[in-house]
């Protein structure tokens, strides 16, 4: 697998990741609608348009004509792993409180990898 | 209209009138052959129509990006030291080198040279242009077309011609993309070779469709697979779009009480009817029915009197018919709003 594979294989996964704690936070922000708490839906609501914004900037992320290396060998390694954390994180997701409490550090993760990543994006010609 | 005269003919017919035609001198799919153009036409369209949308998508993205920034730290624009930097460093290079065969400076030099800060969107990158892969894949399609429909000797032959010339411009634009990709380029080949002197038109007009699709059938396959990916890409944006009315919509339901229930109800089914659709009618089935008939159309042509594979290219240029026109009016109902 070349290094544009894994990268792309990467920017999948995190996609992946995103798009489950998307899901868990919008169960919790249907459970808010259902209780009428306003103020929970919309800042659960907050934190999920982050999250889409997060997948649209991965979107346009060009990782094509990427230089192999031992760096991106172990960083992509590393930001897999950061990716299946993040999957994991929707699995703790079970009350809107939770969703209140995650969502922060949910979105920081996200930052971080999509930050790393963009920092193999090659100058574009 | 192709479409139209496609429902009204029965594929009992149109098979017919094929295997009819097999039998004495060889039948040249002109049915298939249109509404194949038309599909490929119409993806291309939809392909076209969500270039603007995205950049219209990107510019919001920035300008909200500069704002938020603006508002948590209040750093007004500027420009980088990579500015400062450029043309001192232009004038060394000259100094040391004089006028050199190639640049002065690297793409990196350029790039340093921003406008600060620099948000994370930038409406100018992060869209493979794929205009020229589309305008090649359509050239090529034409060029079938018009094989096909040539009424004479003369006809036929500028036909040939003209689709020789687009198909090396479609394998030239192909490999040109798998280059951008670190990708291993598609081979070569040599030119289609016009057979003159065969008795019947309808048989060189079979001969001439045989050999160019065999050829390019990979590199048409290729083609819909590269337009598919920025497809998929440059649709995301629209896909949120929808589902974040839907999101709207169910917001609603916080002030849902016995008189507005029903209106409240129907307002998150038509946001979740056009979510739906809008994951149902992406591009990309359209892109990938692309390379399913022409793949069918070669399989025929290869072996023209079997009756299922004939089927087949019906079904795949259908199929295509219907997705690029659903992508078509989903894109152009985004580019209404």
């Amino acid at each position: 697998m070349g290094p544009t594979d894994r990268a792309q294989r990467l920017k999948i996964d995190t996609r992946l990741a995103i798009f489950e704690n998307i899901n868990a936070l919008q169960r919790q922000r249907k459970a808010a609608i259902q209780a009428r708490d306003a103020a929970s839906v919309d800042a659960i609501q907050a934190s999920i348009d982050t999250l889409h914004d997060q997948l649209d900037d991965l979107s346009f992320m060009s990782l094509e004509a990427l230089e192999d290396s031992d760096e991106l060998r172990q960083t992509i390694a590393e930001l897999r792993l950061a990716a299946d954390a993040l999957e994991d994180e929707a699995d703790n997701i079970k009350t809107v409180a939770d969703a209140l409490a995650k969502a922060a550090r949910i979105i920081d993760q996200t930052v971080q990898i999509i930050e790393k990543l963009r920092q193999f994006v090659p100058f574009p010609m | 209209m192709v479409s139209q005269r496609l429902t009204q003919v029965s594929f009992a017919s149109l098979l017919a009138v094929g295997l009819s035609l097999g039998a004495c001198s060889p039948y040249v799919y002109k049915e298939e052959i249109a509404t194949f153009r038309n599909g490929v036409k119409d993806s291309l369209q939809s392909f076209g129509a969500l270039q603007p949308q995205y950049t219209a998508w990107a510019t919001e993205q920035r300008n909200r990006q500069l704002l938020t920034a603006f508002d948590q730290t209040g750093v007004v624009p500027s420009t980088s030291e990579g500015c400062l930097q450029l043309r001192q460093k232009y004038e060394l290079a000259f100094t040391e080198s004089g006028a050199p065969a190639g640049e002065l400076l690297s793409a990196a030099d350029y790039a340093a040279c921003t406008v600060t800060p620099v948000p994370r969107t930038d409406p100018n990158k992060g869209l493979p242009n794929l205009q020229a892969l589309g305008g090649a894949l359509n050239a090529y399609v034409a060029g079938l077309e018009a094989v096909t429909n040539a009424g004479d000797e003369a006809a036929l032959q500028d036909a040939f011609g003209a689709l020789n010339t687009s198909a090396k411009s479609l394998l030239a634009t192909v490999n040109e993309e798998l280059a951008k990709r670190s990708e291993p380029a598609l081979e070569a080949f040599g030119s289609l070779v016009y057979q003159a002197g065969l008795t019947y038109l309808r048989q060189r007009r079979f001969d001439a469709l045989k050999q160019a699709v065999n050829v390019n059938d990979p590199v048409v396959g290729k083609a819909a697979d590269l337009l598919a990916e920025a497809a998929f890409d440059i649709y995301g944006p629209t896909v949120t779009d929808r589902a974040q009315a839907l999101e709207a919509a169910e917001r609603k339901a916080l002030q849902a009480d016995a008189a507005n229930y029903v209106a409240v109800w129907s307002d998150i089914d038509k946001a979740r009817a056009a979510y739906v659709g809008a994951i149902q009618d992406s591009p990309v089935y359209a892109f990938h029915r692309i390379k399913t008939t022409h793949s069918a159309l070669r399989a025929s042509l290869n072996d023209p009197a079997n009756r299922e594979q004939l089927e087949a290219l019906y079904e795949n240029a259908a199929a295509l018919k219907k997705a690029a026109e659903a992508a078509l009016k989903v894109v152009q109902q985004d580019e209404g709003q």
